[in-house]
């Protein structure tokens, strides 16, 4: 098709389908949270005094003696979505409960389960099921390379949540940090309310970093660390409640998209002892493994590395350690993490 | 069937953009002008508008709306009294809640915007 090579080119690109399984295990998992949230807020919605405003006039209210069966069916889905069986069906049946939730009254609204039914969809589109899940384990499917656009839809879903969540911020409303005074604890030297409307703008120039450095080689590893912190730090301080928990497992489970490294792209060698454990913790398998009675090395497409620079490169591409792999670039923890590893290392030998 | 896929594709794409983004811009909006008196990040001292119930024999009462956890709370200007009732999530705002908070008896709900007198005929 004359003039449309790009498109061509974006639309039929492939990768690995193993970022993406990781990704439904997190959402699957998420779903099942929001089903057992639904069922609590149901319970609310059929008290007699409560108020109800459905959504559709023409859409079947939903039974109480019915809303069993609906949410065991959508904890099911969930289920079986998270361990990647039938994903395709399943996870259809996960974005239908979650969009009856929504169409059956206007005080059901929950951003963050919106959110999850968003990117379950986009995960049932991208064929989420062709790794890490049951059905490839029971070899009823070959893994195989799948299209990467849905991907990229899901990692601009993120970067929009972000970025759209920064601007909506910049309001008389928030920008004073009067959200900040329930729950900031800040010693009383410093009290006042600058400290709160200096949280509220760094929250807001804080996610507009997120947005955009997600999607930088080079800043990536920074969003990937201090967004982890940022999200775990919201569950500290405002507390461990489902929709805090459902969105930072979602936006932290999604980071995983970014890694963008192509399977199998870096060969490292290294003594078959040191070597086994990252190979096992290499679920994405972006890297190759040599066994060989040398000090570890990396090779890149940037150049070689060895000992503990290899083994901090490793960590980055690791679903275990990406998140928080960029720390040891602090120079306190990469001296710190040099002089663990050049012990363990000889101890090894 | 190549260049079906590829176009399919490319719908599916566009449209999912072009809805989140519109979605998005929407919502920055009407934190902006928040229709109903207040935003999201706005707490509930903030903002917060006053609005007449016009009952079924013409007479009116002025009340505020909060939002409390699990629960909007309607409370009178006129008596000081509130009628609290229990909300399965936090509600998007919608004039239809005013209406349904008063059962029975409110026919409309009125409120100035920017200065503009607002009215908005209950349903049934």
């Amino acid at each position: 098709m004359p003039g449309l090579g790009f498109i061509e080119e974006f639309f039929e690109a492939k990768t690995s389908p193993r970022r993406f399984g990781l990704a439904r295990m997190v959402v699957g998992l998420v779903g099942l949270l929001d089903a057992l949230v639904t069922r609590r807020e149901l319970e609310t919605m059929f008290q007699a005094q409560a108020l109800r405003i459905p959504q559709f006039a023409w859409l079947p209210d939903l039974d109480p003696a019915y809303s069993d069966f609906y949410i065991g069916l959508w904890i099911l889905a969930s289920v079986l979505f998270t361990v990647g069986r039938l994903t395709k069906i399943t996870g259809s049946i996960v974005v239908i409960c979650i969009a009856y939730r929504f169409a059956l009254d206007l005080t059901l609204y929950t951003t963050n389960i919106y959110l999850c039914g968003l990117l379950t969809l986009l995960l049932v589109i991208g064929d989420s099921g062709m790794a890490l899940s049951l059905d490839r384990v029971r070899g009823r499917r070959p893994e195989k390379l799948i299209p990467l656009w849905p991907q990229t839809l899901m990692k601009l879903q993120i970067s929009l949540v972000y970025l759209f969540t920064a601007i909506e911020k910049i309001n008389p409303g928030y920008l004073p940090g009067e959200v900040f005074q329930r729950f900031l604890p800040v010693p009383g030297f410093v009290d006042g309310p600058w400290i709160y409307h200096a949280a509220a703008v760094a929250t807001i120039l804080f996610e507009l970093f997120l947005a955009g450095a997600l999607w930088s080689r080079r800043a990536r590893g920074w969003a990937f660390l201090w967004g982890f912190v940022f999200h775990v730090s919201i569950l500290v301080l405002m507390g461990f409640f489902a929709a805090f928990m459902a969105y930072s497992a979602m936006f932290v489970g999604s980071y995983v998209l970014f890694l963008n490294e192509h399977p199998g792209s870096r060969l490292i060698s290294g003594r078959e002892r040191e070597l086994r454990w990252l190979r096992r913790l290499d679920w994405l398998g972006i890297q190759r493994y040599e066994s060989a009675p040398v000090v570890l090395t990396l090779k890149t497409d940037q150049g070689n590395l060895t000992g503990w620079e290899a083994f901090r490169e490793t960590l980055r591409v690791l679903p275990v350690s990406f998140l928080w792999a960029s720390a040891f670039d602090l120079p306190l923890l990469r001296a710190l993490g040099r002089a663990v590893y050049t012990r363990a290392a000889s101890a090894n030998r | 069937m190549r260049r079906f896929r590829l176009f399919l594709s490319l719908g599916v794409f566009v449209c999912y953009l072009a809805i989140q983004c519109s979605l998005s811009i929407r919502s920055v909006l009407s934190e902006v002008r928040r229709p109903y008196g207040f935003g999201m990040y706005t707490s509930k001292n903030l903002g917060s508008r006053v609005y007449q119930v016009v009952r079924t024999d013409g007479s009116r009462e002025g009340f505020q709306i909060e939002r409390r956890p699990a629960a909007l709370a309607f409370v009178s200007q006129e008596t000081d009294t509130e009628l609290v009732y229990p909300t399965a999530s936090r509600p998007l705002w919608d004039p239809r809640l005013p209406c349904l908070a008063h059962t029975g008896d409110a026919v409309a709900i009125e409120w100035f915007e920017a200065g503009t007198p607002r009215r908005f005929d209950c349903p049934g």
